[in-house]
């Protein structure tokens, strides 16, 4: 096989196929493999040439959604060797992500890797290395980056519409056992094997639990948001509702400090002088399987407003309900009966009511345009076809976000505050 | 034996699982597999959701062909087949167009193409259908029997229940107000799905299914009822002959068209003020 040959210090477009096609292997054809599968086959820049996943059931059904051009592989290597792919997607279990990624950035293909990017700060530094050094077009599947919802909250924050953030809050909860059945009886004697296999999300080995699965999403959306990574965390987690044999933790809480330099000056009455000062935001995170009443969302709160956010829909609420009455409002029509007055209506009465959340008033609403995994994949590709290495999420962020969801990790399995790695920040 | 329950929202409506085996863990896994599918589903065929491939196809399709998913092409092909069959009462691009006509596909390309500008395609009630049928197989695989229903209009029957019987469905009255309890017999969905569709919803007076010959509501108060094999077939079905209204529906049904194993349809009317049940083609047996 041949790996490596000569190191090239910037990405180049791909000539072969200038303006595309791009042709795209996928590795991993399990749940989140197919979706992008699908994704990719909707796509004019994307030709898949490749399939692989050494589980057959798998395979076949990659094979299906990818169309009779794919070519089927049970060995990444042989796949990378035979098909030498312009893009690879990688959308294994998270220990395989880091072995994978090495081996096609080594040959020369653009990547595209699920989250999170890798299982260890050390594999997600030497990638990062590797890819900086190759001017590797990189990508890490993290795909709010690639949702306008998102963008809409960032381009919110930046301009201070919430004035200063000082706080963050994120979950994903829901209630099931985040088990795959097993397809064979529980005397079959490859069902261990299997059991392993298809719930590698549940075991140490293969997996970092809900921090790597969930979690990395969320926390990349603080990070993205406040502009810098955190400096530390603390948490608490168990196995305390699913004790099936799984070795992940089934609740998580954690919370991270981000230590921020403003760039709006506080809301009155906070004096201007503290505008410069550097403050703390504290980002609580959690993440349990047995109550799904909060669902997956982040709430951004600023001390002039709060952003509520999920992939499908995003809420802006301004801390003051805008049907209060303010008082003293200049404004109106020079000369008009409005003109610096509040306005009083006869027989206008405060409308009762029980609502626990009237105090919010009324939302600002944000709808989302697309797909995002579809959006994000087209901004890989034409970063693949363009040969440009600015892609929405790339190597750097992907291990950004890995050394915060293992120094979460890190501090739930050790009871103890962990420090983010000092060379990242 | 243990049986579970569980639920999500889908397609505008509730979409219901009940799972009946030995292993409470392997249930709740299967489950957690089949609402995944669902949800999948949900995100390919909704017109309402813009992340939906459907609503990229509405958006794009006028403007060019568009390449859609493997899984979306079958389905449209699918739409087709059902539209030539049924003389085109059943047809999702009603009323602003003919799915036969006004939409184009590419089988080499894999490509959508409307024909004009104001062709959309909306698989509400093909999806349901669609989405049982998916997450019914899934749970097939794996050996568990179960119930699957969406909404109060559609569902399907795996194997048995918890307690070793066929699952049992029955009809309620559609024209009752307020809705009544159920009436007239209960029978088996063993391994068989129901659909039953009305013109008119509970409480109102505007149907939301469209005559696609003339782009209107229909407005002859009616409903039907159909047993199939699969729970798209029900679906697709239930509401074509309410299209076609009762002659045209009997004709179809007794034509040999649907094959040899065709559905069990049961046509519901008002006939001076109570509602008539009327099974065509052999009535399913009752369960006493």
């Amino acid at each position: 096989m041949m790996f490596g040959g000569a190191v090239t210090s910037a990405a180049r477009p791909i000539e072969a196929a200038a303006g595309g096609p791009a042709r795209v292997a996928v590795v991993g054809t399990g749940a989140r493999g197919s979706d992008l599968i699908r994704a990719l086959s909707t796509i004019e820049s994307a030709r898949i040439v490749a399939v692989c996943d050494d589980y057959g059931p798998h395979l076949d059904r990659g094979l299906h959604y990818a169309g009779k051009q794919a070519e089927p592989f049970r060995d990444f290597e042989v796949m990378l060797d035979r098909t030498r792919p312009d893009a690879v997607v990688i959308a294994t279990p998270l220990f395989q992500h880091f072995p994978m990624a090495m081996l096609a950035v080594e040959a020369g293909c653009a990547v595209f890797c699920e989250k999170t990017m890798c299982g260890s700060v050390e594999e997600a530094r030497t990638l990062t290395d590797a890819v900086e050094a190759r001017g590797t077009v990189f990508q890490v599947g993290l795909q709010r980056r690639s949702n306008a919802i998102y963008g809409q909250a960032e381009a919110m924050v930046r301009a201070g519409m919430l004035g200063r953030v000082v706080s963050i809050k994120a979950q994903w909860t829901r209630n099931n056992s985040w088990r795959r059945p097993i397809p064979v009886a529980r005397d079959h004697p490859d069902r261990p094997a299997l059991e392993r296999r298809l719930n590698w999300r549940l075991y140490r080995e293969t997996s970092r639990g809900l921090m790597a699965e969930l979690a990395s999403h969320q926390l990349d959306v603080a990070t993205r948001l406040l502009g810098v990574p955190p400096t530390r965390a603390i948490g608490t987690g168990g196995i305390d509702y699913w004790r099936d044999g799984r070795e992940v933790f089934d609740n998580v809480s954690c919370i991270y400090e981000y230590e921020v330099t403003p760039d709006h000056p506080p809301a009155p009455p906070r004096p201007a002088v503290e505008a410069g000062r550097p403050y703390t935001v504290r980002v609580s995170y959690s993440s349990h399987q047995s109550n799904a009443y909060e669902g997956a969302s982040e709430l951004i709160l600023g001390d002039r407003g709060s952003l509520f956010l999920t992939p499908n829909k995003g809420l802006f609420y301004r801390e003051t309900d805008p049907s209060d009455p303010d008082w003293g409002r200049a404004g109106g029509e020079p000369g008009s009966a409005d003109q610096d007055a509040e306005v009083l209506t006869a027989g206008k009465t405060l409308k009762l009511s029980n609502d626990p959340w009237a105090h919010r008033g009324k939302p600002f609403e944000i709808d989302a345009t697309g797909d995002d995994t579809r959006d994000s994949l087209v901004s890989f590709l034409a970063c693949v076809l363009g040969g440009d290495p600015a892609t929405p999420c790339d190597a750097r962020v992907g291990l950004i976000n890995a050394a915060t969801i293992l120094i979460g990790d890190e501090a739930m399995r050790r009871q103890v505050a962990v420090d983010f790695p000092a060379d990242l920040i | 034996m243990p049986v579970l329950h569980r639920s999500r929202p889908a397609m505008a409506s509730i979409f219901a699982l009940s799972l009946s085996g030995d292993d409470p863990e392997q249930l709740d896994a299967v489950a957690s597999e089949a609402l995944e599918d669902v949800g999948r589903i949900d995100r390919l065929l909704s017109r309402h959701d813009p992340a939906a491939e459907v609503s990229r196809l509405n958006r794009e399709a006028s403007a060019g062909p568009v390449l859609v998913n493997i899984e979306l092409f079958d389905v449209i092909r699918d739409c087709q087949r059902w539209s030539r069959l049924t003389g085109g009462a059943f047809d999702p691009c009603a009323p602003s167009g003919r799915i036969v006509e006004d939409l184009r596909i590419d089988e080499e390309c894999r490509s959508v193409r409307f024909e004009s500008p104001s062709t959309r395609i909306d698989l509400g009630a093909y999806g349901k259908g669609y989405a049982i049928d998916r997450a019914a197989e899934r749970i097939g695989s794996f050996g568990i029997d179960a119930m699957l229903h969406i909404g109060t209009s559609s569902a399907r029957g795996l194997g048995k229940d918890d307690r070793g019987r066929p699952w049992l469905v029955s009809l309620r009255d559609p024209f009752a107000e307020p809705a009544a309890r159920a009436r007239g017999d209960r029978f088996s969905l063993t391994d068989r799905a129901l659909s039953c569709s009305a013109v008119f919803g509970p409480g109102s007076n505007r149907s939301d299914l469209l005559d696609p010959s003339t782009g209107l509501p229909l407005d002859r108060p009616s409903a039907c009822a159909v047993i199939a094999k699969t729970a798209t077939e029900a679906e697709v079905l239930s509401t074509a002959l309410l299209v076609m209204g009762r002659e045209q529906a009997r004709e179809f049904v007794s034509g040999g068209a649907l094959g040899p194993d065709a559905p069990r349809v049961a046509w519901i009317e008002q006939v001076e003020g109570s509602t008539v049940l009327e099974w065509w083609s052999p009535s399913p047996e009752p369960i006493r």
